[in-house]
């Protein structure tokens, strides 16, 4: 009855609306591939409240360093302790730049430290295989450059399972195409997002 | 005349005689202990009455002692204690015949309980007695609940065994213990409920075989996803299962197995003949009430049960419609859920709602399967302890017995013969009594 | 024959011990009387008790014992005595023997040889051994007598006794006071740097507060090959962990250590048992309030002076507190940032400080668009598991742009959006067909080259149509035909058509709607007019440089217009975002049409099991359950048992170790506690309790 929802939240301190196509990417990408009932369009809730607790499935981006209230803490902490999956993406195409210094701080102190994702997880094995790990982005691919490219996501598992994916792939700009553009891609690495919406629905 | 001295020879005398006979008694007492039998008693609980005698210590005791062939009408006023059916066990072990009568009827309660062991333990406590009596439950940690006449009493535990008690009445009977099989089939689309269902059945020790569809060719599988009657004890369809997995479900339940049916997944083709009842239009949950103590499934979208099969049994009610039914179908029994997204309890419950969405699930799944037959725990024929329904009990294991008022014995109020160490005493007395006269008299 | 003297003398001692001897028995067998009496009472009537029976047996018979020999002299014989009770019993003597006994009479030889003459002291000395004899061997029968009556009153009752009650035998444990068990000394020795002294505790079973990192010691002056120091950790199985003791000859030493759960330790001696449960309490983390500024910031001005202000506040004692900030700059994909510190403030704090400072946004060179969050932040002096750091809510300060708008009301969507998303991906295109030039045949780079290019056009147009509409001008202005332009327009079109459009045109035409004074915030339902049209312009510019790279197969040259285009883009549409509480826009994917059309085939592993997680209310429920059924037999071991089941409900179920609490109270005071053991039942079994709902189904729910 309750079809999945994609749900980008909202916190106070930074710019959290940095990559509002994200969530129309991912729609798009799971009713290309799979059968799940999602809803047309992403929602976004503020993270201090209680309607976080209607999306077991949520994404946090952002350029700007990230501090959460107290209320924020205390919200994430308890959707993480009931089965939530809290998806991070470090909108900046850096290494330890503030978004990441101030992001992983608050998340260690609500989810524990945390800690590579093996690239044999059951993440990246949900729906597609991705064998190497996360799938780079083309920041990474191509380089402004740069030789900036992050092998591995972070997490924190919950009772067997990851309670937060965290990301430094930049993901946030990938996805941020308008979905009719990306049919010009020849290799879609939104099709990670399929297996982070499966993971989460099956895991 | 005789004087002083020659009195206190004669009393002196007279008492060494009294004291060697009594001795003499004594030793012969020691080689051959007799009973003696009241013909009829009258038990008021605890105590023994032989005929409207006192009964002495002396006599409780010299009853457990062997002596075939005597005859006794026992008068039940009141369910006799397990000390007092001990005894009465015990005399008709000597070879007594022993008559149950009761002059007045008097209520007496009877108790059984049995412990389902598994992920979802549940004790049993069925209570039967008089309907205007309140019971109070208890087992060996103490007391758990009162109750009225005849009722079942669920638990989360029992320990030891299950008492139950009114003023003069008692009854105790042991647990029978049944452990049930862990391993349940879990079908459905991907999504949260699924998720949800099999994360909390896992949670409490439930081995999940699942099948999730997440496209029409792409099934998320665990385990054995092939529903089989020799390896699970339930299934459980969510809305989306694959029809392939479910296409043996009513065999299934037919053959002894369990489902639980939620929300939409009845209509399926399969599910559908199991059903307890056709669903109804949804109904929308009221805001907020999912985070409620008390009723959190209020919070929740239900789909009705619209209209109950024949023979289905409404379990649990929401707005003047049936949220949860369940029916028996071949040796199987099947629950049908109108919740489709109670994970939304888990989530957005108050706190222990994890805990408690955990549970009810648990319960859910374990309220379909069957348990196998209790194995009746092997007790010691001299426990009389436990006696689940005394009176009955004592009446079984008496051996029939028929006593013709010409054929009883007389009534003896007393014992007829003292017992050695009354003889050996009284025998020390009359020395001491003798030497005592003959040193007042002047002998020495 | 010697004297007869000296004869009489050896016979009155012979005959004196016959006597006490015969006193002792006649005393004894007095005191036999009324204990057979009570014998007797005992077997038949049941009173007195046996205890009661051979408390006056013992005294009686001591008294009687004791009674013959006190008489001292007035059971002395004497010679003379000695005498006449040899004349009464030998004629011949002729009271001869009595007066040659009387020290008083006269004496003459004669007497003396005539009493030698009688064989008088031979029957006599052997009458008196005789004597003693049978006084001694009534009084052995005495004692038996004694002996055996009270002996079978021990065992003839109690079999019966057995059998009708079917008790067993309470042992008697032994006490702490007894004289065998170890004296123990215990000392509380809290960690240093919370400045808390030393305290000795008593092993009497109850519960004491210890923070985290405090040290037990248990010493002990003897014992040390017989004791057993246990403790158990609140959580763990019922076994405890034996503590290694340093032993000194017997005298021994045992520390433990205070972690961040409940101990319960016990130490055994196979005397006497005690126990203390320390309830661990945790070093708290500092709470820092941060008071002032008291919101977030938004604010213009570059050169603003920020005052903070804040509060730091710990349970033992705090070690150091400081405001810390973060400068962010930049905008689009870039920022850079800066840290720093100010308001220090380090050494023994004490529980209470407060942090204080002026932020100057001078100072740090803010511009417009910068962002600042300012915490203040404080750490503990904890030395076991290392500082705590407590952080305080963060502030956001907001250096707003000129063409910033800070209006909170929700603004329909902006398609710029989409243009900053396509100019993206036509970018990264032209990227990758220039890092694949090389590689790729000319006419595969020609046509690759032209389709990007009309897709740069396509959106070139796109924004040119918002830039002319935000303008007012005719919105397909940007493709109007002119006299020249290369197409054959005939006269009538050249009239229809409005006057030739170039992009200094345009520029102009948006310059001049620069002039239009509208204050930023005075806009209704509009968007910002001049911030939005200046970078969409430049943008515009820079497509059309693009394009005419592409269509002349030059793409690498298009990289660099193409970011301009880009950058321009996000100016834009940085100039819409809203920065308290605004919505971005929302994009509608048309999921019935897309459904299952990707070609992509999946490839996935089976889902793996989750493992059950432990029930601890279950096991507390169980364990609970077995202490109460051992209250009833053992008391001393079920308390234990309560307070270890309450030990670890301290972790898992706060409400039920208050339960406990009341109902070991109850029974220290020995009240009834059925009532709070109840109740812990109840709130142990969680609400997995209920009477049946449907005597048609026997399976409940809960």
């Amino acid at each position: 009855m309750s079809r999945f929802t994609f749900c980008t939240v909202q916190y106070e301190s930074g710019d959290w609306d940095s990559a509002p196509l994200v969530a129309a990417n991912v729609i798009d990408a799971v009713a290309r591939f799979t059968s799940i009932d999602v809803a047309p369009s992403g929602v976004v809730v503020p993270l201090a409240s209680d309607d976080v607790l209607r999306y077991p499935l949520i994404f946090l981006t952002g350029h700007l360093p990230v501090r959460f209230s107290a209320a924020e803490r205390a919200m994430l902490t308890k959707y993480l302790a009931r089965g939530g999956l809290l998806f991070v993406d470090d909108h900046n195409h850096d290494i330890d730049g503030p978004f990441h210094r101030t992001c992983t701080e608050e998340l260690a102190r609500v989810a524990g430290p945390l800690a590579r994702i093996p690239t044999r997880h059951a993440l990246y094995r949900s729906f597609f295989t991705f064998e190497n790990g996360p799938p780079n982005t083309s920041h990474e691919l191509n380089g402004w450059g740069d030789n900036l490219v992050h092998e591995h996501l972070l997490g924190a598992e919950r009772k067997g399972r990851l309670a937060v994916v965290y990301s430094n792939k930049d993901y946030s700009s990938e996805w941020s195409f308008h979905p009719e553009n990306r049919k010009f891609i020849s290799v879609d690495n939104v099709r990670f997002g399929v297996n982070l919406v499966v993971y989460a629905l099956t895991r | 005349m005789r004087s002083r001295a020659d009195r206190g020879r004669v009393v002196a005398t007279l008492l060494q005689g009294v004291a060697i006979a009594c001795a003499a008694a004594a030793a012969w007492r020691l080689a051959h202990p007799t009973v003696a039998w009241p013909s009829a008693v009258t038990v008021d609980g605890d105590t023994i009455r032989a005929a409207e005698g006192v009964a002495s210590r002396a006599t409780l005791a010299s009853l457990v002692a062997t002596a075939p062939g005597e005859s006794i009408r026992v008068r039940l006023r009141s369910v006799p204690s397990a000390r007092v059916r001990g005894q009465l066990r015990a005399l008709a072990d000597a070879g007594a015949a022993i008559a149950l009568t009761t002059p007045t009827p008097f209520a007496t309660p009877a108790v059984a309980a049995r412990v389902v062991d598994g992920p979802a333990p549940m004790a049993t406590v069925l209570v039967a007695g008089d309907s205007s009596a309140t019971y109070r439950i208890g087992d060996d940690a103490g007391a758990l609940d009162s109750v009225r006449g005849a009722t079942a009493l669920h638990l989360a535990s029992i320990a030891g065994s299950a008492h139950v008690r009114a003023p003069g009445v008692h009854a105790a009977a042991p647990v029978r213990t049944t452990t049930i099989g862990t391993r349940v089939f879990v079908a459905g689309a991907a999504g949260w409920e699924s998720r949800f269902v099999v994360a909390a059945l896992e949670e409490a020790g439930w081995r999940v075989d699942a099948a999730l569809a997440v496209a029409p060719t792409v099934v998320v599988r665990q385990g054995e996803p092939v529903l089989a009657r020799e390896r699970h004890v339930a299934a459980i369809v969510l809305p989306g299962a694959p029809a392939s997995t479910v296409r043996g479900l009513p065999a299934f339940v037919r053959g002894g197995g369990g489902a639980v049916l939620v929300g939409e997944a009845v209509q399926a083709g399969a599910t559908s003949t199991l059903r307890a009842g056709a669903p109804g239009a949804v109904l929308a949950g009221e805001a907020g009430m999912e985070a409620s103590d008390d009723a959190p499934r209020h919070g929740l979208d239900l789909v009705p049960i619209a209209s109950l099969a024949r023979g289905a049994v409404a379990l649990e009610a929401r707005d003047g419609t049936t949220a949860i039914a369940a029916r028996r179908i071949g040796a199987g029994r099947v629950v049908q859920v109108g919740y489709a997204d109670s994970w939304r309890w888990r989530m957005a419950g108050a706190e222990g709602a994890p805990d408690a969405h955990r549970r009810w699930w648990s319960a859910l799944v374990a309220s379909v399967v069957s348990p196998p037959m209790p194995v009746r725990p092997r007790l010691s024929p001299f426990d009389d302890t436990l006696d689940a329904a005394p009176v009955a009990a004592l009446a079984a294991t008496l051996p029939p017995v028929r006593i013709a008022p010409a054929s009883m014995t007389p009534v003896r109020d007393a014992v007829s013969f003292p017992d050695a160490s009354t003889l050996a005493v009284t025998a020390l007395v009359a020395f001491m009594l003798a030497w005592v006269s003959r040193r007042l008299s002047g002998l020495a | 024959m010697t004297d007869p003297r000296a004869r009489l003398e050896r016979l009155a001692s012979t005959l004196g011990r016959a006597r006490v001897v015969r006193a002792v028995g006649v005393a004894l067998g007095w005191a036999l009387l009324p204990l057979a009496v009570l014998a007797l009472s005992h077997v038949t009537l049941g009173f007195p008790t046996y205890r009661g029976i051979v408390a006056v047996a013992v005294v009686t018979a001591l008294v009687a014992i004791a009674a013959p020999l006190l008489q001292g002299n007035a059971a002395r014989v004497t010679a003379i005595d000695a005498a006449l009770w040899v004349e009464r019993r030998e004629p011949r003597l002729q009271w001869t023997l009595v007066t040659l006994a009387d020290a008083d009479a006269v004496h003459d030889a004669s007497l003396t040889a005539y009493v030698r003459t009688v064989a008088w002291d031979g029957p006599a000395f052997a009458e008196a051994r005789r004597r003693v004899l049978r006084a001694a061997a009534r009084l052995v029968l005495v004692v038996a007598a004694f002996a055996v009556a009270l002996v079978p009153w021990r065992t003839r009752p109690d079999a019966g006794a057995a059998i009708l009650r079917g008790t067993p035998s309470r042992a008697t444990p032994a006490g702490a006071d007894s004289p065998d068990a170890v004296s123990v000394t215990a000392r509380l020795m809290p960690p240093a740097y919370t400045g808390v002294a030393a305290r000795d505790v008593v092993l009497d079973g109850g519960v004491v507060d210890a923070i985290e990192g405090t040290r037990l010691a248990l010493t002990g002056a003897s014992g040390a090959s017989r004791v057993r120091v246990t403790v158990r950790e609140a959580g763990d199985s019922a076994v405890g962990g034996l503590v290694a003791l340093d032993r000194d000859g017997d005298s021994w030493r045992a520390t433990v250590r205070v972690g961040t759960r409940p101990l319960a330790i016990r130490v055994a001696d196979g005397v006497a048992d005690r126990s203390l449960t320390i309830a661990a309490r945790p070093d708290s983390v500092p709470e820092v309030t941060l008071e002032a500024p008291a919101a977030d910031v938004v604010t213009r001005d570059t050169t603003a002076l920020i005052a903070i202000r804040g509060r730091a506040h710990d349970d033992i004692g705090l070690r150091d507190a400081r405001i810390e900030w973060i400068l962010t700059t930049g905008g689009g994909e870039q920022f850079a940032s800066k840290v720093g510190v100010l308001g220090v403030r380090s050494g023994a704090l004490g529980r209470e400080t407060s942090v204080a400072g002026t932020l100057s946004l001078a100072t740090l060179g803010t511009r417009p668009g910068d962002v600042i969050h300012l915490r203040i932040v404080a750490h503990d002096g904890n030395t076991v598991r290392g500082a705590q750091l407590g952080t305080s809510d963060t502030r956001t300060i907001r250096i707003l742009r000129d063409e910033d708008s800070v209006a909170v009301e929700q603004l329909p969507p902006s398609p710029v959006d989409t243009s900053v998303i396509s100019q993206r991906m036509l970018l990264v295109l032209t990227e990758r067909l220039v890092g694949a030039e090389r590689r790729l045949a000319r006419q595969a780079v020609v046509d690759e080259s032209r389709r990007i290019g009309q897709l740069q056009g396509r959106l070139r147009r796109q924004v040119g149509a918002i830039v002319f509409m935000r303008t007012g001008d005719n919105p397909s202005g940007e493709h109007a035909h002119f006299a020249g332009d290369g197409h054959d327009h005939t006269a009538a079109e050249l009239a229809r058509t409005p006057a030739p459009r170039t992009p200094a045109s345009v520029l102009a035409a948006a310059d001049r709607a620069t002039a239009v004074n509208l204050a930023l915030e005075d806009h209704g339902d509009e968007t910002p007019i001049v911030a939005v049209n200046r970078p969409l312009l430049e943008a515009y510019n820079a497509m059309w440089d693009a394009t005419r790279a592409l269509e002349t197969i030059e793409p690498a040259a298009a990289i660099a217009p193409m970011r301009s285009a880009l950058a321009a883009i996000q100016r834009a549409r940085a100039a819409e975002r809203l920065y308290l509480r605004g919505a971005p826009p929302a994009v509608v994917v048309d999921v019935a049409r897309l459904r299952l059309t990707g070609t992509d085939s999946a490839r996935f592993e089976a889902r793996t099991p989750l493992s059950a997680l432990p029930d601890a209310g279950a096991t507390l429920a169980a364990r609970l359950d077995r202490a109460l059924v051992l209250l009833a037999r053992d008391a001393d071991a079920a308390r234990d048992s309560l307070r270890l089941v309450r030990l670890d409900a301290l972790v898992a179920r706060p409400a039920l170790a208050r339960a406990l609490d009341d109902a070991l109270a109850a029974i220290a005071r020995g009240t009834d506690a059925t009532g709070a053991l109840r109740n812990a039942r109840r709130l142990a079994a969680d609400g997995a309790s209920g009477v049946g709902a449907s005597p048609l189904w026997s399976g409940a729910l809960p």
